[in-house]
This record gives C-alpha cells, structure tokens and sequence, in this order.
C-alpha cells in the first residue's frame, strides 16, 4: 500500500467517523434553537460546507499560480480537483441554504450579501472547471486554465466587498434570527466544531482522489499519443 | 526592442484607425445600446417601476453587455489573416501589449458610453451636468475595470472552440462587482453627490486587474 493509499485511507475513516458525530451531535445532541427550533440544525452542514468551498477556492488560485511559475502539471491536476470539489461544496450552500430560508425568511431566496456572493463565486469556478472542456489543443489547456484561475481567484475579495457594501447601503427588511443568535451553548458549538472538521477531512480526500484521478487521465492520455506515434513509424 | 510607450502608441493608432474605417465596434455596440434601452421601457414599466429611477442600472446594463460585444469584436478582427500572431511575434513584453490593448479597447468602450450620455439624459430625463465630475470619474474608473478584466478574458475564451458563446459566459460573473459599483456610484453622481468608497473600490479593482493582465497575458501569448 502506497504512502497515499494510507493517507487517503485515514482521510476515510476520519470523515466518515467525525461525520458520524457531527450528525449525532446536529441532531440529537445540540439543543434546539431558541427563535428557529429544529430549524437552525441544517446551519451547521450549511456553515460547515462553506468554510472547505473557500478553502477550495483559494488553493485553485494558490495553485494556479504555482503552475504558470513551475509548468508542473501537478500543479494544474491539483487545482482542477480543488476547483471541482469547491464547486460541490458551494452547490451544497446554495442548497441547503434555501431549504432553510423557505421556512424561516418565508421565501426561498433573497438578494442578501452571503448569498449573491455565494452565487457569483458558484458561477466565476463553474466557468473554471468546465473552460478546459472547450480548449482542444492539450498543451494550451492547463496554461489558459490557470490564468483563469488567478483572476478568479482575485476577484472572490471583491465579490464579498461590493456585495457586502452593496447591502449595507440598500438597508432591506429585517431579516429575522440570524444564524449566530443561538450558538452559545457548548454541545451546538461542538456540533459545528465537528462538521467543520468532518467537511475539511472530506474536502482533503476528494481533493486528493480528484488529483489522482487526474493524473491518471493525463498520464493515460500521454501514453496514448505515444502508442499512437510508434503505429505512425511502423 | 521598442519602448512601452511606443507600443501603446502604435496599438491604440492602429485600434482607433481601425475603428474609424470599419466602425464595426461602434455602430454594434451603440445600435444595441439604444435596442436595450427601448427593451428595459416596455420589459420594466410593466411591473409599476418607475422608468426614470433606472438610469443608472440601465446605463450600465448597456456598458456590460455593449463592451461585451465590443471586446469579442476587437479580439475576432485580430484572428483574422493572423494578425494576432503577429502581435505575439512582436518583439515587445507581453504585460505592455495587454496595457496597450486594456488602453484601447477602454477608449472604444469609453465613445460607446460617451455617445450613451445624451441618450441617458433624453430617455430618462436626468439631468447631467450637477454630478458631472463625478459622474465621469465614475464611469471611466468602471470602463477601464471592465476592459482590464475583459481584455485578459477575450484572450483565455479566444483559446476555446466556442469563443463567441464562452466569453459573456465567463466573462460577465467575474464583472459583478464593477456592476455593483458602477451602478451604485452612478446613481450618487446622478443625484449631484460623490460616492468616495465606490470610487476608492474601482481603484484597488483597477490596480489589482491590471497588474494581474499585465503579468499573466504573456502567459496567453505562448503558442
């Protein structure tokens, strides 16, 4: 077994068993809330899928970089996988975002700050992860892929500023029970603790089978050419 | 070698002298301004919004969707008879070709909203000269972010098998801020009032874009 079998292996087991806790924690441990009741248990996957979507979004910037610097292929497998995996995860805010919304705002979606943010960045990597679909020339993509990625990388403070400003000058009603208006209680904090970490664990794997994945397609794709070169000389 | 300035000379000479011969950027973008501006009468008056409070939003619409169409325009006439590698052929740096093209296709994009002025003061009946200062401090800051973003988008859309279809696709999320900020101080300068924070957000999106074309397009030119 590989060195990266084991971690990918630990990585496993760790997610599968601080995801256990964490939804036995969300569910049945962790009071209900004060305002929302039963409601604000969806909070902590919600809360918990952001933070590894930003984590995502900024290694594909970090890695993207490091790519055009070094040309290691390496660089851009792992940024496509990073960039994949942050598109699910913001795929899981956006969802169950207005699953909690309906219930408690009375609508499924407002154009509040965190959720127009989370939208435009959802659709800045979908461009990033489904552009190389459209690039034929093999050499070209990992290269137009990753100046794409450092400038949607650099545009996601942007996005959160304006939206954030944007809202704070165009006062809306009252949007009632904010999420942090319940987590003082030591068994909802750890419920969150644990889906955070749980997520992040889960984040690192898909990452790194993403990665793997990709190389295998690449190296695949090199062989081909090449057996397809030797049958030319015959 | 020649100098930066030499280049930005040259490009924005050949760009306009271009423009002025076939005028194919201008009449494409301004016809489907005034098309938009007709559009948003009947798509919005509608549904009880005032017609007259929507300049500003309007004004920009026409900006992002008109540069839009400009920059795909400019970026498809240097692919023909492979005058794009002859740019990248140029024995100049690939972070003052993006300048110099930035600089360009921000003073096409610049007549466009120019020649949308009066329109805007016709159609709306804003009144443009209290703010005008402001207005255009506005307005250039924001065609100049919208361009630096765009001229490095056109060329990584350009790379695709579907350039036309692609490039508002990738394009116009990436320029939700410049909209935001661009509507929100237009709206100010239009009421006679400065919007400093906007103005001071389109400077660090200005700074930031810019600095990042001028450092990776010469990653777009390799072949």
């Amino acid at each position: 077994m590989s060195k990266k079998t084991a971690i990918q292996g630990f990585l496993l087991g760790a997610a599968f068993v601080i995801l256990e806790a964490a939804l036995i924690w969300a569910l049945g441990v962790a009071p209900p809330d004060k305002g929302q009741g039963d409601l604000q248990r969806i909070f902590y996957f919600h809360l918990g899928s952001i933070w590894p979507g930003f984590l995502a979004f900024f290694y594909v910037l970090y890695a993207s970089i490091r790519y055009l610097i070094s040309r290691d292929i390496r660089w851009d497998e792992g940024a496509l996988a990073s960039g994949e995996v942050g598109l699910a995860f913001s795929t899981i805010v956006l969802t169950t975002g207005p699953i909690w919304a309906k219930p408690a705002w009375g609508v499924w979606w407002v154009w509040d700050a965190r959720l127009a943010s989370m939208l435009v960045l959802w659709l800045i990597f979908f461009g990033y992860v489904n552009l190389r679909e459209y690039i034929d020339d093999e050499s070209k993509r990992p290269r137009i892929s990753a100046v794409l990625g450092v400038i949607g990388g650099c545009m996601v403070p942007f996005v959160y500023m304006s939206t954030r400003w944007f809202k704070t000058q165009h006062p809306e009603p009252v949007i009632g029970g904010g999420e942090k208006s319940g987590i003082d209680d030591p068994n909802m904090v750890m419920a969150l603790v644990l889906a955070l970490v749980g997520f992040t664990l889960l984040y690192l794997l898909f990452a790194s089978l993403g990665r793997q994945l990709h190389g295998e397609r690449n190296r695949l794709s090199r062989l081909k050419a090449r057996l397809h070169a030797l049958e030319e000389g015959e | 070698m020649s100098g930066p300035f030499s280049v930005l000379r040259a490009m924005l000479a050949k760009d306009l002298r271009r423009e002025l011969r076939s005028k194919e950027v201008f009449i494409s973008s301004f016809m489907f301004s005034i098309i938009a501006l007709c559009i948003f009468y009947f798509a919005i008056t509608a549904s009880g919004v005032v017609y007259e409070k929507m300049a500003a939003g309007a004004l920009w619409i026409c900006i992002l969707f008109a540069g839009t169409l400009g920059l795909n325009r400019t970026h498809q006439s240097e692919l023909a008879n492979g005058c794009y590698r002859a740019l990248i052929m140029a024995p100049v740096d690939g972070g003052w070709l993006y300048l110099a093209k930035t600089a360009a296709n921000a003073t096409l994009l610049g007549f466009v909203t120019l020649a949308l002025l009066p329109l805007l003061a016709l159609f709306f009946s804003v009144n443009l000269w209290p703010g005008l200062g402001y207005l255009s401090l506005s307005l250039g800051l924001g065609v100049l972010a919208f361009t630096a973003v765009g001229t490095v988008i056109v060329a990584v859309t350009g790379a695709t098998r579907m350039k036309d279809a692609l490039f508002p696709i990738i394009q116009l999320p990436l320029v939700v801020p410049v909209m935001i900020a661009g509507v929100n101080s237009t709206a100010s300068a239009l009421r006679g009032e400065p919007a400093w924070d906007w103005i001071q957000f389109f400077l660090a999106l200005n700074v930031v874009f810019l600095a990042a074309g001028f450092l990776l397009y010469e990653f777009l030119l390799e072949e």
